[in-house]
This record gives structure tokens, C-alpha cells and sequence, in this order.
């Protein structure tokens, strides 16, 4: 049994046309799963649609065993999951440390170990943690968004394509530290 | 024989009803918007001449008085004739008692009055306006025009000693006329108003406004608003600022709330209301207390308009306004034997008997021109936190 | 030199202790205004009407506290009322959202749906409110009503120009600086204010971070009851309480709110102060000032008044058209409406 399983997930957007069509990802533990495919083929809806953010008409999604279909994405993150959309993924308003520790909303413990990971991980992030984020490079905001997701320590983490708009030396620098 | 006994009683049926039937009168005042708390008391003195009447077995041969209310607003001209209309023409309404503000009473004789040929006598509309506005012989005010209050309070003006004033109106008709009255009667004997600025009612902050009038400066600051309104604001305002610490009021401003709200800073500030100190004054004072309300600003003048309503109608012989229009000043004016409250009885007994009666009332009614009080005059005082009469003029 | 001193003091005296105040008092208006654009996205028009829904709270407790003997005099015994008032407010809000606005969050309906909503319910309010309390002009200062008055102060110093400065303005002053501080230490200091700019920046990604929408939504109305109550209740102990006033004063306050940039708070203050001391100076006569600073002979005729006060709430509106077709994000970068 795979840890992550959507299974035949059809669904849209309120009362919308169908987007997602009988769709099914299955992830097991520790593996890393890549879906590809043209532009608008409905990576972005598939992934949303796994993290609660569309409305399901037909299928489920299991975590672990459990069906989460219902759930809310909040509810999710609760679950474990954590998600770096591919747009706007990051408070721009708020400083770096600020948005790890929204990262972290759910938690009750001590986050301090954790952002101390994540700042050995990208450590231009502790120099800038008193900046607002929206000022940042883009390939910074992205490790702004892929720390603060990182902040829940969650055992599942997906990334909508995180190198979009970033450099490629960046985007080698960014690969080489998610894996 | 089925037919005719049908015929009969239908017949009987329309016939019944209309040889009792009652005269409606409308009571069309402002029981909402910036006077509010005065109309109540203005309508039960209406109100009240209505029910002496029918106590006393009614007009024209015993048919009563019923008085029917309508909102003017006071200051919305659209729903006053509105109110007006329905009043007319499903209420049926044979003359009106109203309106109360110089705009909208305008507004409801022009639109509905005129056109249907209604009589309206209003004991509260101000306006000179009206003194010249053409009416069919359908308008009467037992109030005076303030053209003659501006002059009155003028006069008050100079024996204080006043050289300069400053003076804020209402932004109405009401407002407008009396302060260029105001303004043309000071000035013509030899004061100076330094600004004549508008003020609009129902703001939360008058700052700014008292402002202006405090940069023209003056001895004194002459408010021709409304006590629960704008006018109030304003001199809170200015004694809050230090920008005027006495003031002079128009009829507007005159009644209880004021120094209440005010406290002890308005003493010493004085001004001019209708009223008279003729017996009739103090008959109608008993006899408002007795009826339960307080005889305050306006309430003697409707206890006239409905008196000379009804007292018209008798000498007309009929509750029609196209008959009882021309009836009006001669039961008001000389010669005759003089009515006052209570003795509404008297006047119709006399006038049923072909007599002629001098109607005096509760303000001392005298109609000239146009058919307006030439209107009595109460100087009073602020002082010990109380409204009292200095003199009358 | 003493007739600059008099000129200063004149302007203290009408503009600058007045602006100051008004500005208090649409600083904390727009605060709340801008609170519910922030995270409710939506323009809520009957803000005014929750202010004087608090300020009638108040108000009534006030009455029965005075009627017990209860007073705090120099103080105005209304202050003793805010907690109830407060209370209350916040109650309605959370009703309002519970039986209105939930349901048009929960359709995801277009914010101006919201907003018409929220014009329906200033309605509902408005005509609540002058049911319960009536129409009139109601008092609420009570205890002192001078820190100084303008013949003290004339006596004090021997200047022609006196300087009056009302307990109201005092308080209004002090309250609104510490409530300020309160709340920008409540959403830059802990967990639920951050959370709530975080809702406010980027929807979506607060969901996923696993801030609960729900609750971000009941901070936001208890904030806003109690901002609109303060507000409401300052504004009436200032001038006086009358029903009426507060359909008007939405317009300054959503000037203010949208001068200073809709959803940022920072803005909403310096919005407030920019729309008041606008109106205050616009529509000021300087005649007095320039005649105590030149010499007798150019002593100006005309009041030297930029424009009526008749147009007071004119400045405010054409203030409002200037900024969004120049600057339509506002002066601290609010959102785009």
C-alpha cells in the first residue's frame, strides 16, 4: 500500500467544467515522485487537488492508509503534508523569519531547532531573516517558500515546479539541497 | 316592488353615512426630521381646539372634527407632498393644519394645496417667501413672517448695544429668510454683520463652521437655526473654542433643551420668539397643561389654525375650502366680539346666529396682508440656566 | 512677537488641537475598515453603524451607571461603560459574520456581493439603533469638560487668543495612542496578529500553512468591534451622539482608510490624520492669522477662506478621486481595489 494514493480524482472549480479527469498518483514512502507534462495538462490541478484545494466530484485521496478526502487543507497540513505552490508561495509582506514562522502555525513546541535546519540548509536566508520577502531575489523566495513549508517538519512535501522562473545555476543549487 | 325596495335601500345606504359624516381635517406636521420635538406638542394643540369643538357638539349642525397627521419631515419637500396627496385624496381632507418648516410647506402648496384647492393655515412656516407667493386665497399662517422677526430681534440687537455680530443661518428656506432679514433690518440701523455664513443641520462637528465665524469676529453671535440641530452645534462649538460666549436666538433656538444642553455657559444669551402676554396667552397655558402637553414654541399658533379652520368653515356654512377661504380673515380680524381659548363654543353659537367674531386666540390673532399673523413677540433671556421673559413687543 | 504668538495660537486653537482629534477619531475608523479589507477582502459600509452601535452601548450603560451615582469625575463616567460596550460590539460582530457574511464567504461569492451585504446590514443597524436610543443629539461627556479653557488661558498667559483644550480631546488623544500601540504590538508580536497579517498577504498560503481561517476571521471582527467601539464612543463624548452622524462619517473614514492604502493599518492612521487635517485647513478663514502677522493697513477684508465649510465633506471625496486615479494603491502601498 502506498503512503500517498489519489485515486480516479475528477474534479473542478465550484460549480465548473471538470479539470481533473479520473485522475490517480500513488507515492510510496521516501520516494520521490516527478510528474511531467505539457502546459496545461493539469500538474498544478492534480497536486492541488491531492492538498484539498479543488473540489472533488468522484475518487479519494488516502494518506497513509487514511482517506483524507474530506479534509481541509489546513486539516492536512495537520496530517503532515506540506505544499510549495508554484505561484505567490510566499508572504510578501512579512520577513523571512516571519514566514518560517507561519511555516510553523500549527506547531506548539519549540520551533527553534527546526529554523536552525532550515538556515544551515539555505543559509542566505538567516542573513536576510529581518527582510520582508517580497523584496528577495527570486530564486531566495523560492527557498523562503521551500523552508517555510520545511517548518512543519511534514512527511510529505510537495513542490509545484520549484525552479520556474529561477536561474539555472540556481536552480542546481536549489535541486542539490531539496534532495 | 324587489327592485324599488333595492333601489331604497341603496340609496339609503349612500345617503345614511354622508348626513352625519365627519369633517377630516389634516394635522400635517414635521413628527420626524430637525423639529421633531416640537411637533408632538404642536399637533395636540391642534388637536386640542379640534376636540373643544366636538365637545361642544361639533360645526354645522353637529358633525365632528376628526384630525388626521401626516409627516412633513420638515425638510424632505418630495415626501411632505406625498403625505400631502394621500392625505387629500384618500383620506379626504377638507382643510389642513400645516404644514410646519417654510420649504416643504411651500412645496405642499404649490404641488397638492393649490391644485386640489385645499386651505392651509400654518401656524410654524416663517418664510417672507410666503408673504408673496401666489396662493388662490388657499394660504394662511398664524404665524408672522420673519421679515417681521428680523426686525424685532434687530431692535433687541441695538438696545443691547451691539455694534458688530457675527450671524450662522440654517441652510434652508427658513434659515435664508430670516437672516437676510436679520442682516437688512441690523444694518439699517446702523449695526454691522461682520459674515452671514450657512451651517448644515445634522452634523456631528461644527469646528470648522465656528471657525470661519470666529476669523469675522463680532460682539456678539446671532444663530438662526434649530435648537436640536445645527444650531445647537454651533454654540457648543464656539463657547467649547472660546469663540463667542454670547449669542442671540431666533424662534428656531428657543425652547427647553437648550440651556439644558448648554449648562450655565448660554446665560446671559437672549432672544425673540412669537408669543404674547394678551389673556388669551395665559387661557391657553391652563388649558394645555389641563390636555396634558406643554404649551411650548408653535403650540398656541396650531390651536389658532385649527380654531380658524373650523370657525370659517361655520361661517361659510360649509366644510368645503372653496367656500371657508374667504371666511378666514373676517372671523379673524374686527369687528365682533373677541374669542379666546375655550371659547370656541361662544364663536360658533355667534356665527351660526349670522353674528360677527373677532378670533383672538391663544396668539392674539391679527391677519394682515396676505392672510399672516402680524405676530407678537416674547423677549427673553437666558438666565440661571432657564428660558425667562424679559418683555413682550 | 506677541501678535506671532497670538497667530500661533490661533491656529492651535482652531486647527491643530481640532484636526488632531478628528483625525484620532477617523484613524481608529479606518483601522477597522482596513482590518476587515485585509482579511474579509471586502468593503464593510456598515463600519459606521458598528461604531454607533458601540457608542449606544455605551451610552446606555452610561445612563444606568449615572443613575446608580456612579461617577469617575474629572473622567467621564462613559469610559467606565467601554468594556460592556466593547463586549456587546463584538458580539454583534461575530453575529453579523455568523449569520450573514459566513454564508456569502462559504458561496466564495465576489466581494462586492459582500459589500452590498454589508450595506443591507448598515441599514438594519441604522434603523436598530435610532429604534432603540432614538434620533436625538445625546450628550455623553460628563466630569470635567476643560483640561484648560480659552478665558483661563487668556488670563494665564495676557494674550488676546484663547486656547481651549477639552478633557474629550485629552482623552481622545491618549486612548487612540495607546490603542494604536496595542494593536500594531498584537499584529507584528504574536502568533494570531501575525497570523492575521499572513491572511491578509497571501489567503492560500496561510491555508497552507495551516492557519485556520476561522479563527483568523474571529480575530479580525473582535478587533474590529472593539476599534469601532472606542471610535464610536470618542467621536460622541468629542461632539455629541446622534444616530444621524455616523452615515456621514463613512465617507471621511473610508477616504482615510483608501488614502492610506486599504488593508495596511500604517496607512489607515496616516490616512486619518491626512483626510482631517485636510478638511480642518481647507475650509479654515485665515483672515485673523494674516492680520496678526502683517501690518494694520494690509489687514485682508474677506475671510481669506479656501472654500466653504459647506464643503467640508467635499474635501474629503475629492481627496479620495485624487488618490485612486494617481496613486490608487494609496500612500503605504495598500491594495488595488
Amino acid at each position: 500500500m502506498s503512503f500517498l494514493s489519489g485515486e480516479h480524482m475528477t474534479g473542478g472549480y465550484g460549480g465548473g467544467a471538470n479539470i481533473l479527469e479520473d485522475c490517480t498518483i500513488t507515492v510510496d514512502r521516501g520516494e520521490i515522485a516527478v510528474v511531467v507534462g505539457p502546459n496545461g495538462a493539469g500538474k498544478s490541478t492534480a497536486m492541488k487537488a491531492i492538498f484539498g484545494m479543488l473540489d472533488l466530484r468522484e475518487g479519494c485521496v488516502r494518506l497513509d492508509g487514511e482517506d483524507i478526502t474530506a479534509l481541509s487543507p489546513q486539516a492536512r497540513v495537520r496530517k503532515g503534508m506540506g505544499f510549495v505552490p508554484q505561484t505567490a508561495n510566499v508572504f510578501t509582506s512579512m520577513t523571512v523569519e516571519e514566514n518560517l514562522e507561519m511555516g510553523a502555525f500549527i506547531r506548539d513546541d519549540d520551533i527553534s531547532e527546526t529554523m536552525a535546519q532550515v538556515f544551515a540548509l539555505f543559509p542566505i536566508l538567516e542573513e536576510k531573516r529581518g527582510q520582508p520577502a517580497g523584496e528577495l531575489s527570486g530564486g531566495q523566495r523560492q527557498q523562503v517558500a521551500i523552508g517555510r513549508a520545511l517548518m512543519t517538519r511534514p512527511q510529505l512535501l510537495m513542490l509545484d515546479e520549484p525552479t520556474a522562473g529561477v536561474s539555472p545555476i540556481v536552480m542546481d543549487e536549489l535541486f542539490d539541497r531539496i534532495i | 316592488m324587489k327592485k324599488q325596495l333595492m333601489a331604497f335601500a341603496a340609496a339609503a345606504m349612500i345617503a345614511m353615512p354622508v348626513a352625519a359624516q365627519d369633517i377630516k381635517v389634516g394635522v400635517i406636521l414635521g413628527y420626524t426630521g430637525p423639529i421633531e420635538s416640537l411637533t408632538k406638542d404642536m399637533a395636540a394643540g391642534a388637536e386640542l381646539a379640534m376636540k373643544e369643538v366636538n365637545a361642544s357638539g361639533g360645526i354645522l349642525n353637529g358633525r365632528k372634527i376628526v384630525p388626521v397627521r401626516g409627516d412633513t419631515t420638515c425638510t424632505d419637500a418630495a415626501a411632505a407632498t406625498a403625505t400631502t396627496e394621500r392625505l387629500i385624496t384618500s383620506d379626504k381632507i377638507s382643510a389642513i393644519v400645516g404644514g410646519d418648516c417654510s420649504g416643504v410647506t411651500t412645496a405642499m402648496l404649490k404641488n397638492v394645496a393649490m391644485a386640489k384647492g385645499i386651505v392651509m393655515v400654518s401656524p410654524s412656516a416663517t418664510s417672507p417667501a410666503l408673504s408673496t407667493i401666489p396662493d388662490n386665497g388657499l394660504f394662511f399662517r398664524t404665524a408672522p413672517s420673519d421679515a417681521r422677526q428680523g426686525q424685532v430681534l434687530a431692535d433687541v440687537l441695538k438696545e443691547k448695544g451691539v455694534k458688530k455680530a457675527a450671524l450662522t443661518y440654517t441652510n434652508n428656506d427658513y434659515g435664508k429668510g430670516l437672516a437676510e432679514s436679520i442682516k437688512a433690518n441690523f444694518t439699517k440701523i446702523g449695526g454691522k454683520i461682520t459674515i452671514s455664513a450657512a451651517h448644515e443641520d445634522g452634523k456631528g462637528d461644527y469646528s470648522a463652521e465656528v471657525a470661519a465665524l470666529a476669523a469675522a469676529g463680532g460682539d456678539i453671535l446671532i444663530v438662526a437655526g434649530y435648537l436640536d440641530q445645527g444650531g445647537k452645534g454651533i454654540i457648543q462649538a464656539s463657547l467649547d473654542s472660546g469663540a463667542f460666549s454670547t449669542f442671540a436666538l431666533p424662534d428656531g433656538m428657543i425652547g427647553d433643551s437648550l440651556p439644558l444642553a448648554i449648562g450655565k455657559d448660554l446665560d446671559g444669551s437672549y432672544g425673540t420668539v412669537p408669543g404674547t402676554d394678551s389673556p388669551g396667552g395665559e387661557k391657553f397655558k391652563g388649558l394645555a397643561t389641563k390636555g396634558g402637553f406643554k404649551p411650548g414654541p408653535f403650540t398656541a399658533e396650531s390651536y389658532d389654525a385649527a380654531a380658524l379652520i373650523m370657525l370659517a368653515m361655520q361661517a361659510a356654512g360649509s366644510s368645503e375650502s372653496g367656500k371657508l377661504k374667504a371666511k378666514v380673515m373676517m372671523v379673524a380680524n374686527a369687528p365682533g366680539e373677541k374669542i379666546y381659548p375655550g371659547e370656541l363654543a361662544k364663536g360658533l353659537k355667534i356665527l351660526k346666529d349670522g353674528g360677527d367674531i373677532d378670533y383672538v386666540g391663544a396668539s392674539a390673532v391679527e391677519l394682515v396682508g396676505a392672510g399672516e399673523s402680524a405676530g407678537n413677540y416674547r423677549e427673553i433671556l437666558v438666565k440661571g440656566g432657564k428660558i425667562t421673559t424679559a418683555r413682550y413687543r | 512677537m506677541e501678535d506671532v504668538t497670538n497667530a500661533a495660537i490661533l491656529i492651535l486653537n482652531f486647527l491643530f488641537v481640532p484636526g488632531l482629534t478628528y483625525g484620532c477619531q477617523l484613524a481608529l475608523g479606518a483601522l477597522g475598515v482596513t482590518l476587515v479589507y485585509g482579511i474579509l477582502r471586502f468593503s464593510n459600509f456598515a463600519h459606521g453603524e458598528t461604531m454607533s452601535f458601540g457608542a449606544m452601548i455605551c451610552i446606555l450603560v452610561m445612563w444606568w451607571l449615572q443613575s446608580l451615582g456612579v461617577s469617575i469625575a474629572p473622567l467621564p463616567t462613559v469610559l467606565l461603560a467601554l468594556p460592556v460596550g466593547i463586549a456587546a460590539t463584538v458580539l454583534a460582530c461575530l453575529l453579523m459574520d455568523r449569520w450573514v457574511y459566513r454564508f456569502y464567504r462559504r458561496q466564495k461569492s465576489p466581494p462586492v456581493t459582500l459589500l452590498v451585504a454589508s450595506i443591507g446590514l448598515m441599514f438594519l443597524l441604522h434603523g436598530g439603533i435610532r429604534f432603540a436610543i432614538g434620533p436625538d443629539d445625546r450628550v455623553v461627556g460628563d466630569g470635567a469638560r476643560f483640561i484648560f479653557n480659552a478665558r483661563e488661558f487668556r488670563h494665564a498667559t495676557g494674550l488676546s487668543e484663547g486656547l481651549a483644550f477639552k478633557t474629550s480631546q485629552g482623552i481622545t488623544i491618549v486612548v487612540t495612542v495607546l490603542l494604536v500601540a496595542a494593536l500594531f504590538w498584537f499584529l507584528n508580536r504574536t502568533r494570531a496578529g501575525k497570523s492575521m497579517r499572513a491572511f491578509s498577504d497571501n489567503e492560500d498560503l496561510a491555508l497552507l500553512s495551516g492557519i485556520n481561517p476561522d479563527r483568523v476571521v474571529m480575530i479580525t471582527w473582535v478587533l474590529t468591534g472593539i476599534l469601532a467601539t472606542i471610535a464610536g464612543t470618542l467621536y460622541g463624548l468629542d461632539k455629541s451622539y446622534k444616530p444621524f452622524v455616523f452615515l456621514q462619517l463613512l465617507l471621511p473614514i473610508f477616504a482615510a482608510a483608501i488614502v492610506g492604502g486599504l488593508g495596511n493599518p500604517l496607512g489607515a492612521i496616516a490616512g486619518g490624520f491626512v483626510i482631517a487635517f485636510s478638511e480642518v485647513s481647507i475650509t479654515f478663514a485665515y483672515r485673523k492669522f494674516v492680520a496678526y502677522l502683517v501690518p494694520e493697513s494690509w489687514e485682508p477684508e474677506g475671510l481669506l477662506q479656501l472654500l466653504s465649510t459647506d464643503y467640508k465633506f467635499a474635501v474629503s471625496f475629492v481627496i479620495l478621486v485624487l488618490v485612486l486615479l494617481i496613486r490608487p494603491t494609496g500612500i503605504f502601498r495598500g491594495k488595488v481595489i
